[in-house]
């Protein structure tokens, strides 16, 4: 990514508006996004009202907190959700025959394809995310955190959204090596849903789960934001959580350079 | 007659066109197996920690969450590529039905078949065995035919819907996007007993979009859930299906022949 020169940063900009100009034309798709996330959020919250009901004290944390958590992993997901990251594009170009076109463009690819999720995820974010929030806020009992946690929150997505596409990079450069992403998709999506701490949170998990979902990168996506947006890192917590966050941004960011150099050299052998 | 031996050799090559990806077979079912083992960890862990969700302890998800599994798998087999037709209407290909000597929804539903129906079959088959003996079910023999003619029930009811959604698209030619959104409000809602989500939910569930029938009265009926007594209605599965078919025929009835009076 390099970003520092005011080409790219022009180029960046100009991706945004078009991905907006985009996604103005489903009008229907966004209000079907809209309800569905409604009827979601309004789900959780009496999942998590009846488990309580039977067993108050055994999730570590009152119910109201826990609500919240489970009311904002359904409203992230509009932004977090793989299907919006970049592979789906990747493999739509590879199996068209028209990838090089892409790689050929005088920016560098990643920056081309972060730009362009960036723009589609700054959109969503603003008439998807914010709004069921604000929904959430007056119907489903979301709470409002204080002030450091909402900036460590906010910085906090900031670097989930970096990682999950970097995830997401990868797994499109796979997809051009075995032409076929679906069921890699399919294995991911499931992994991503159970040691991302989406709907279930990781600190219930039993003895060697919850020693996994630790070691593995999904939880910088739902489970270290939302985590700190409930007040669960706090301080020092909250530091050493978006650490973790960053630290695995440079080790991705290293490895989809390293896996796209190796890509590209077979893709063009193969005479693309 | 003629229809159901035209639709047994459009099987066949649906199913002789499948064979020849192995490979790809065997990655399908392992994927279902995975996503299934997923969803049903995640309710493992929440019933592990909480011990129950509204009076169901973990056997009874274990038994709700197969009895949908089963009927979502025969529905898968026979009838996941419904969501085909938004394609198939806007690249035009569907036009060829048309003008066949067949039925069009015949050779539309006798042009795939889906594997993935499969694993999900499978997976409600184990949960429902192990579910069955943790639980101790003693039926007699009136029990199992109301088992199975609700499983049968639940997949028609999945067809239904789908049917129903996938008809929309001879008016709106776009409808995967409610249909997809249909579906996953369904898979979070067969995870979970109705009951805990409040009064208007239930309602919506029951009278709406009724995909409380598809396992959740049926389970109730045969755990012994009911609140109080079990009401009539409760047992109404295989009611809500044959209705729900018919409108869903009359739908599409509507829409292809709107869809070929418009010249499209």
């Amino acid at each position: 990514m390099k970003a520092s020169n005011g080409v790219s940063l022009r180029t960046g900009t100009a991706f945004l508006r078009n991905e907006f100009y985009n996604m103005s034309i489903y009008r229907v798709s966004f209000w079907l996004n809209f309800i569905y996330t409604f009827l979601m959020m309004y789900s959780v919250g009496y999942v998590w009202r009846a488990l309580y009901a039977a067993n108050p004290s055994v999730a570590g944390v009152p119910l109201p907190q826990m609500i919240s958590y489970a009311v904002l992993g359904v409203a992230l997901e509009a932004i977090l959700h793989p299907r919006n990251g970049p592979q789906r594009y990747i493999m739509e170009q590879v199996r068209k025959g028209t990838i090089e076109m892409d790689i050929m463009k005088p920016i560098d690819f990643q920056f081309y394809m972060f730009a362009k999720n960036i723009g589609g995820i700054s959109v969503r974010f603003l008439f998807l995310v914010l709004p069921s929030l604000i929904v959430a806020f007056f119907l489903f009992s979301l709470e409002l955190p204080n002030l450091p946690a909402f900036l460590g929150f906010f910085c906090s997505l900031l670097f989930s959204v970096i990682v999950s596409f970097f995830l997401n990079f990868i797994l499109g450069l796979l997809s051009m090596v075995t032409m076929n992403i679906r069921n890699i998709n399919w294995g991911y999506n499931a992994l991503l849903r159970f040691f991302s701490g989406q709907m279930v949170p990781l600190w219930i998990f039993p003895g060697a789960l919850g020693v996994i979902s630790e070691i593995l990168p999904f939880r910088c996506i739902y489970s270290i934001p939302m985590s700190i947006y409930i007040g669960n890192d706090t301080g020092i917590d909250m530091l050493k959580a978006l650490g973790v966050q960053f630290a695995w941004i440079l080790v991705l960011w290293l490895a989809s350079r390293l896996l796209m150099k190796r890509v590209f050299t077979k893709v063009m052998i193969q005479g693309g | 007659m003629r229809n159901i031996r035209l639709y047994g050799q459009f099987l066949r090559m649906a199913v002789l066109g499948k064979v020849q990806y192995k490979a790809d077979f065997l990655v399908g079912i392992v994927s279902v197996l995975i996503l299934n083992a997923v969803n049903l960890s995640l309710i493992g862990i929440l019933v592990y920690n909480f011990n129950t969700l509204g009076d169901w302890n973990i056997w009874d998800l274990l038994f709700l969450y197969s009895f949908w599994m089963l009927s979502r798998g025969i529905y898968g087999v026979f009838f996941w590529h419904l969501s085909d037709l938004e394609e198939m209407i806007v690249s035009g290909t569907f036009d060829a039905y048309l003008v066949r000597p067949a039925s069009p929804f015949l050779q539309f539903i006798g042009k795939d078949i889906s594997y993935t129906g499969v694993g999900d079959f499978l997976v409600g088959l184990l949960g429902f065995i192990l579910a069955s003996a943790q639980i101790g079910l003693h039926w007699h023999i009136g029990q199992w035919v109301y088992f199975v003619i609700c499983v049968l029930s639940g997949a028609l009811i999945q067809v239904a819907i789908n049917w129903i959604g996938a008809s929309l698209c001879f008016w709106t030619t776009r409808s995967n996007a409610a249909m997809y959104i249909a579906e996953r409000f369904t898979v979070l809602m067969q995870q979970y007993p109705v009951n805990i989500f409040g009064k208007y939910f239930q309602v919506f569930v029951t009278c709406f979009l009724p995909v409380a029938f598809i396992n959740y009265y049926p389970s109730v009926v045969l755990l012994g859930k009911a609140v109080t007594k079990i009401q009539v209605w409760q047992y109404g599965a295989p009611v809500v299906a044959v209705l729900l078919l018919a409108i869903a025929a009359f739908i599409w009835t509507k829409g292809v022949k709107r869809y070929a009076g418009t010249g499209n």
